[in-house]
């Protein structure tokens, strides 16, 4: 069920909401890629982590487009790595909140096939449940 | 023999019950009693990074108040995604007066959590007894058994939650080092091995899997060794693409008890894909050890 409140007109900026959400300013990156460069799951990403904060400091606002944040595994190497001591990972974190409470959920028990669901281990869905539902 | 709270987790019951039976084998001969808590539930899995998802820290913060409840300032894990769910959520109440008392609020019919607390890693555990006392322990010496160390992530990272440095890290190196096992250092070390993504992208776990078996192989390495049971499943039970070899996955515990000793059951998780035993016993790791 999708729910929405409020009017589109008193929507807070979307920089300003990962920003809250994730509890610092993304307004000192200089875009060098250090974040994107390691990333182990960059190859399946339609948009690098540095790419996503450009477009935020920029105030796109179509930015939770992209699919990457339901990609990244939360590996924290891009907080590790950055040099301006930006938290990446919280970033995406944001990103992904930001989506979940637009009221969907980027994954369900019901998208993975029955016999792979029971070959999963819990960690990786209690993981990805928390990662990616509502 | 020293008593301390155990936490288990839910894999290590599970399909990672072959690290709990190993590692709580090693801690009895290392004169380590790890004491279960009576009563434990998930801590949550991952940490919520994010300041308006706070309630999901309520898992984690239950057990911390099961350990204060049982009398003990500290509580270990073997698991290294719990360590880091259980230590990230502890940093954040501790550092945070306002942050606990909410969360205190929100579980008014638990005793409240002051705080206390610390929660150590076995590997913490081990290393604290030092590799001098582990290395006289020894009796079955790995010599030859040539291992690469795996950490990915949660075990060095975030720096707040790591438990050696997060991107050189060195404790399973000393401690292999320890059981006389031959140190490979593997650039892919502390690469991410994909995680739950292999949930909703199944071939994302092949891909990085081939990166680290080939680079831990390239190295030299005939076995790669885990704290985490999450990595396992992605590096063993999923493993690299169907035609590229595969190496032996070890949980770190299954080691440790192997080279104090223990009968070889104690050491085999029942669970891995890849079977260890010709490996062992090209190096003679199966026999009994020479007393
Ligand atoms: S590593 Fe930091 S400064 Fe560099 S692009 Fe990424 S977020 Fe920006
Ligand atoms: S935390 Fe996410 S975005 Fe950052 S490096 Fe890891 S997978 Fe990529």
């Amino acid at each position: 069920m999708k729910t929405s409140m409020g009017s589109g007109s008193t929507r807070i900026p979307l920089r300003q909401q990962v920003e809250e959400l994730c509890e610092q300013s993304i307004g000192t990156c200089y875009q060098c890629g250090n974040c994107s460069s390691g990333c182990p799951m960059g190859p399946w990403m339609d948009a690098l982590p540095n790419q996503l904060i450009r477009r935020l400091q920029l105030g796109l606002e179509d930015t939770t487009r992209f699919a990457s944040p339901w990609v990244c595994a939360s590996c924290f190497a891009c907080g590790v790595r950055c040099p301006k001591g930006i938290d990446v990972p919280r970033v995406m974190e944001a990103l992904r909140v930001v989506g979940l409470r637009s009221g969907e959920d980027h994954i369900g028990p019901h998208t993975i096939e029955k016999k792979r669901l029971s070959q999963l281990p819990q960690i990786a869905l209690v993981a990805h449940m928390r990662k990616a539902t509502g | 023999m020293t008593s301390l709270a155990y936490y288990p987790g839910c894999s290590l019951k599970r399909f990672a019950s072959g690290c709990e039976i190993a590692g709580l084998e090693a801690a009895r001969r290392l004169g380590i009693e790890l004491v279960e808590l009576e009563r434990w539930n998930c801590c949550g899995t991952v940490f919520s990074m994010s300041s308006g998802e706070r309630m999901h820290h309520l898992g984690s913060l239950r057990n911390l108040v099961r350990v204060q409840e049982a009398g003990y300032p500290e509580v270990v894990t073997m698991c290294a995604m719990c360590q880091n769910t259980l230590r990230q959520v502890n940093n954040e109440v501790r550092g945070d007066g306002d942050s606990l008392a909410m969360m205190n609020r929100f579980m008014d019919e638990e005793p409240a959590y002051r705080g206390e607390v610390e929660v150590l890693h076995y590997l913490t555990l081990l290393d604290r007894l030092g590799s001098e006392a582990i290395a006289a322990r020894v009796e079955r010496p790995l010599t030859g058994l040539r291992v690469a160390p795996y950490y990915g992530c949660t075990l060095v990272r975030p720096p707040s939650a790591g438990i050696d440095d997060p991107e050189d890290p060195n404790i399973m190196e000393r401690l292999l080092e320890a059981l006389g096992a031959k140190v490979v250092r593997d650039p892919m070390r502390v690469e991410c091995c994909g995680a739950y993504m292999g949930v909703s992208k199944p071939g994302t776990i092949n891909v990085r899997a081939s990166a680290i078996h080939g680079s831990a192989r390239n190295s030299g390495a005939e076995a790669l060794a885990t704290m985490c049971p999450l990595c396992a499943h992605n590096l063993d039970a999923v493993g690299p693409a169907p035609d590229e070899p595969a190496l032996v996955v070890f949980y770190f515990t299954q080691l440790v008890a192997l080279a104090l000793g223990a009968k070889p059951e104690q050491c085999l998780a029942a669970t891995q894909r890849v079977d260890p035993r010709p490996l062992l016993s090209t190096k003679g790791l199966l026999e009994e050890p020479q007393p």
